[in-house]
């Protein structure tokens, strides 16, 4: 049986230490018109819109599971809504059951018991649908590869991002080399559901870095379950970790991947990132790094929007 | 006929006059306090007699003061988006501002300790910046989500709150809440008095069944007797102060005032014809707006959450684990009144309870925990027979208010009530 995983900053690693594949379908764009639509806010995440867009629709239909990670914003409202929506018979049939999953980013003695206690529930659930544990693939060392050859020029960060998402859907990736050049820029803020903002900024200069692709890696690692919930709750740019060490881990990587400038750019109906701005920003300005906000942008810009962005004088 | 303001409403507004006054006075005498959300354990701060400012409630005394336009103007500046939580934030923002001149009180200092619950995505950044400003610690407490909002909430969590609410997660709510007792106790020096917890936990249960007994004499009143602009405070002032000799006292005063009021036939409007529900936070900074609608329309607000969530939201009998019990109190709170099917499920019967006419629903759209669900509350009040209105607009930021749109959409709501 097939299973996915809705959010940001997957745990592949933890599922993968109990025998879970899970295919990521956060990035999957799906259209508007569906049943569910009637009841979707329109201040709704964007990726949580899309994901129950795709479950009414059947788009999912060959999953027999999602998980929901609570800890990524959206997500857990998005689980929230499918068990409603199933409830109150607007969900098809065929759609895959909706799970939560909890896995907090913290390692104290309290967090760990409830982790644990959480993955048992979860293999419990699954079992009964039918699941059985099984080897996993771990994408840790290709999602590290990915980082560490954008970051030396050697793909783009169009071609990174595409890779990472077809990695994280389940597919195999073969990227090229095709060396990129200028100043060295790092897109940082909220997740993006397309390279489409990526693309722009290769045209510009080297994208060195970026801070869902750090999200992602991070969440990625360890083999064994207690390596893999070490590395949850280490993860500094977990959108909710509960320690403040998103801004010191900023400061390292813009060193280590050598910034030149900083793209900032969050979703029309933020709430989460924002908070980190200016904080941000004034890192950038005591590190001699330029600073772009771009402001409020689709999660999936069109050409059109990236063209209203007038990104050769934003960067300039 | 002109309403009578209950008496005892002067009261509980003086007696928190004089708590803040007192408290003030012992802020500026260097005592320490605690910044908290409105989700969180007070009860661990106020048995060990540390005193608390709520974060929520320092907001809407912010907006109150006519000071959220200056305020969030600053956030601004500071470059935070227009997009971001008010009501969680305004308080924040007015403390990295620092300008004594635009805060109530003059500000506040630092506090000791801040404490929030994770129970929305921007808790752990918004919290961290005040503690970060204040140099103190941030107890954050996790708030993973129940594998299933099981229905009927009000009704399992008084005593079958374990199986609603999940072990797991009551067994990190209560190690969390042991290690927020451990840093109270060094930051005041006192130890917590386990003992003195149980009977205090004793008298919040009291406290929140008297005023179910004033919610159900409200609810099945012939006519409206008390304002929602009077119930607020006669309730939130006791629950802010909840288990204290005095907010039980109160509480039981609000009860035998309602009934006075009821059995002498006092009413908000003479010929009540609407009963509406206000759902959603306090609006602040407009207080007025649940009166506009009496005297042209005889439509009175009859409800708002405060009084009924006093008791199906802490009510928690404790089966001789007082901090568990408290666990089962904090680990779901806010949510209760958010998430799908709890939100509109209750609602819808507390909206038969009140015979409601008309909901009236704030949709804070910058606020999204607080805006989720707003559809399927709208579609089951329909459903029920009951007439919505949507309001867009934040509980606490002035510059988005349209007091005349606003009106303009409750006006019409009432007329298809009584063209109906």
């Amino acid at each position: 049986m097939r299973i996915a995983i809705f959010g940001h900053g997957a745990p592949i690693g933890v599922l993968g230490a109990i025998g879970v594949t899970a295919h990521d379908v956060t990035l999957c764009e799906a259209p508007a018109g569906t049943a569910a639509d009637r009841y979707i806010e329109p201040f709704m995440d964007p990726f949580a819109t899309s994901v129950l867009r795709g479950m009414a629709a059947g788009a999912l239909d060959e999953f027999a599971a999602i998980l929901f990670l609570r800890e990524s914003p959206g997500a857990m409202h998005a689980c929230l809504y499918a068990h409603e929506l199933a409830r109150r018979g607007v969900m098809p049939n065929a759609a895959p059951n909706a799970i939560m999953l909890n896995i907090l980013p913290a390692d104290d003695p309290a967090a760990g018991r409830f982790n644990r206690a959480e993955l048992d529930r979860l293999t419990r659930t699954l079992t009964g649908l039918g699941w059985q544990a099984g080897a996993a693939r771990p994408l840790s060392p290709q999602l590290d590869d990915l980082l560490a050859r954008q970051s030396a020029g050697q793909i783009t960060g169009a071609a990174a991002f595409d890779a990472r998402a077809r990695l994280a859907a389940g597919g195999v990736v073969d990227v090229a080399d095709a060396p990129t050049a200028g100043p060295r820029l790092a897109i940082l803020g909220a997740p993006l559901g397309n390279a489409a903002l990526h693309a722009a900024l290769d045209r510009i200069g080297t994208l060195a870095l970026d801070q869902q692709a750090l999200d992602q890696a991070h969440a990625a690692r360890g083999v064994t379950l207690d390596a893999a919930l070490s590395a949850q709750a280490a993860n500094p740019f977990a959108a909710r970790q509960p320690k403040a060490v998103f801004v010191p881990a900023l400061a390292e990587a813009l060193k280590t991947h050598q910034i030149d400038r900083v793209i900032w750019q969050r979703d029309p109906n933020d709430d989460l990132w924002g908070w980190l701005a200016p904080q941000v920003r004034d890192l950038c300005a005591a590190r001699g790094i330029g600073w772009t906000d771009l402001g409020a942008l689709p999660r999936w810009p069109t050409a059109a929007d990236i063209a209203a962005l007038t990104l050769g004088e934003a960067v300039a | 006929m002109t309403y009578q303001p209950l008496p005892i409403s002067a009261e509980a507004m003086a007696h928190q006059r004089d708590w803040a006054k007192s408290l003030r006075a012992q802020i500026a005498g260097g005592a320490k306090f605690a910044f908290v959300n409105a989700d969180t354990p007070h009860e661990i701060f106020h048995a060990m007699d540390m005193p608390v400012v709520v974060n929520q409630w320092w907001s809407s005394v912010i907006a109150a003061k006519q000071l959220s336009t200056w305020t969030l103007d600053r956030g601004a500046e500071m470059g935070f988006h227009d997009s971001l939580a008010k009501y969680s934030a305004m308080g924040v923002i007015s403390a990295l501002d620092g300008d004594p001149g635009k805060q109530p009180w003059g500000g506040l200092p630092d506090p000791a300790i801040l404490c929030a619950r994770q129970s929305s995505d921007d808790q752990q950044r918004l919290f961290q910046l005040y503690a970060d400003k204040a140099g103190a610690p941030l107890a954050l407490l996790h708030a993973p989500a129940p594998a299933e909002n099981l229905p009927r909430w009000w009704e399992r969590a008084r005593d079958d709150w374990e199986a609603l609410y999940g072990t797991a997660r009551l067994d990190l709510m209560q190690a969390q809440i042991e290690e927020l007792i451990a840093q109270v106790e060094g930051i005041t020096g006192r130890a917590f008095d386990r003992d003195g917890f149980g009977a205090y936990m004793e008298r919040i249960e009291q406290q929140e069944l008297i005023f179910e007994e004033a919610s159900q004499m409200i609810a099945a009143a012939e006519r409206m007797p008390v304002r929602i602009g009077e119930q607020i405070p006669n309730v939130m002032i006791p629950q802010w102060h909840r288990g204290s000799d005095w907010a039980v006292a109160h509480a039981e005063r609000f009860r035998d005032a309602v009934a006075d009021r009821i059995a002498q036939g006092g009413a908000v409007v003479e010929n009540e014809r609407v009963r509406m529900m206000w759902i959603g936070a306090g609006l602040w900074f407009d207080t007025k707006f649940y009166t506009a609608f009496e005297e042209e329309f005889g439509a009175v607000f009859a409800w708002s959450m405060y009084l009924p969530f006093a008791a199906d939201g802490y009510i928690r009998r404790s089966k001789g684990d007082y901090l568990r019990a408290l666990a089962a109190r904090v680990v779901t709170m806010n949510e209760q009144l958010h998430q799908a099917p709890w939100a509109n499920e209750w609602l819808v019967k507390q909206a038969r309870d009140y015979r409601i006419d008309l909901a009236v629903v704030l949709v804070p759209e910058a606020d999204r925990p607080s805006g989720y669900c707003t559809n399927f509350i709208t579609e089951d009040l329909r459903a029920a027979g009951v007439e919505v209105v949507e309001i867009h607009a934040d509980m606490v930021d002035a510059r988005k208010w349209d007091g005349p749109a606003a009106k303009s959409a409750v006006t019409d709501g009432i007329r298809k009530v009584l063209d109906a």
